[in-house]
């Protein structure tokens, strides 16, 4: 019997969504372009870590409509009258106001056991820290004892070294590994 | 420019299996268990404990949020067999370690591939990948679904745009309704056959209205 889904995301594009579920034991995305849906597993046990950082172009969500519309607005007042060109020109910035408002898109990487995939995990940055919460809870509470073991995060932040300084030999590692087997 | 076809798979450019070969190059420390590597540099960023959650890469200060977990790795150093001992059935040098549960080989460590809570050998792991397709296999095969209902509601609405196309549509929905009926419960992600229904709707509404304002008129006339 398949583990129950739990929706947690949603990423809205335009030929489709990629929709995250969480279930017991693994974290699936299910991707839908057009009328197809792909489904991709990352198993809790396996995943090491998950990376959000917002994305170095949203700006132009906001930029792009809101320009375009506020052109229109400012040729229908020109060319039809005043009022087709506010509500045209209000809604460009009432587009702007919003994609300002909900904030940066996210981009995301998931490091699992032996690979690294680029997906999108949550829509904005502010939705995050809910998400992230989510899937950690269910990766202890899959690993369980596993989990026992001190984590890698640490009250000391990493003091931004110059690049000729360091070493070539690799730090001693923070987190242990457990052998599950 | 790559084509990729595969919704899944990283284009070659990406980094999937990639980032960490890169990092050597540029200098930077290398990310280590219980570090990541920073999508923007490749610099090895340690998660701390800020209040809000996000931090910045101390090499080329862009914001992250990071969550990482303490590394758990399979244990993949089959050991060689006694002469008293089971063996792999695939390398019979090697120790037995786990049964498959789908024919029952005895696997080594090597040959031991895990899904969820369930031990399959190579051999299975294949068969479940090849006969996982649009119909076959289990949930824990599945990796692909069409989605059928949505095929038929978009045929049985799309004929506006082309009206003559509705000799073709309405057969061409019934076929999808009545072959793949089950198909929106059998998804992955199950869904309910609504969709079916309303794509009759769309092929129906400007007949039935044609139909009923030839009646209503006939009516009005005998009257």
């Amino acid at each position: 019997m398949p583990a129950a889904f739990r929706k947690i995301s949603r990423i809205g594009s335009l030929t489709g969504a990629t929709v995250w579920y969480l279930s017991d034991d693994c974290l699936l995305a299910a991707k839908r372009v057009m009328y197809a849906v792909e489904y991709r597993r990352f198993y809790l046990r396996d995943l090491e870590s998950i990376v959000v950082w917002p994305s170095r172009v949203w700006l132009l969500r906001p930029a792009i409509p809101g320009v375009l519309l506020l052109a229109l607005g400012a040729l229908l007042w020109q060319l039809v009258n005043s009022t087709a060109g506010a509500i045209a020109g209000g809604a460009g910035l009432a587009w702007a106001a919003l994609e300002l408002a909900l904030g940066p898109t996210a981009q995301s990487r998931i490091q699992t056991t032996g690979t690294s995939v680029d997906m999108p995990i949550v829509k904005r940055t502010r939705g995050a820290r809910k998400v992230l919460a989510k899937i950690d809870a269910a990766v202890r509470a899959t690993r369980g004892d596993a989990m026992a073991q001190p984590t890698a995060a640490t009250n000391q932040p990493q003091p931004a070294t110059p690049v000729s300084e360091t070493k070539s030999e690799p730090a001693p590692a923070a987190a242990p590994i457990g052998d599950v087997t | 420019m790559s084509l990729n076809l595969n919704l899944f798979t990283a284009a070659p450019s990406s980094s999937e299996t990639g980032g960490f070969a890169t990092v050597a190059a540029t200098g930077l420390p290398q990310p280590t268990p219980g570090s990541v590597a920073c999508p923007s540099c490749g610099g090895a960023v340690v998660p701390t404990e800020e209040p809000s959650g996000w931090q910045r890469c101390p090499y080329c200060e862009k914001r992250l949020r990071v969550q990482v977990w303490p590394v758990v790795r399979q244990k993949t150093d089959a050991a060689f067999a006694m002469p008293e001992h089971a063996t792999c059935f695939f390398h019979p040098e090697k120790a037995y370690e786990a049964c498959c549960q789908r024919c029952g080989r005895f696997l080594c460590a090597l040959c031991d591939f895990q899904l969820g809570a369930e031990h399959v050998c190579p051999t299975c792991f294949e068969r479940g990948r090849t006969g996982s397709g649009l119909q076959g296999g289990t949930a824990e095969w599945r990796h692909r679904d069409v989605l059928y209902d949505s095929i038929a509601l978009t045929i049985g609405w799309g004929w506006i745009l082309f009206w003559p196309v509705i000799i073709a549509a309405l057969p061409a929905t019934i076929v999808l309704h009545v072959k793949f009926r089950k198909a929106p419960r059998s998804y992955l992600m199950s869904r309910s056959g609504w969709r079916f229904w309303v794509a009759y709707i769309g092929l129906l509404w400007l007949p039935s209205l044609i139909a009923s304002f030839y009646i209503v008129g006939r009516m009005a006339r005998r009257h």
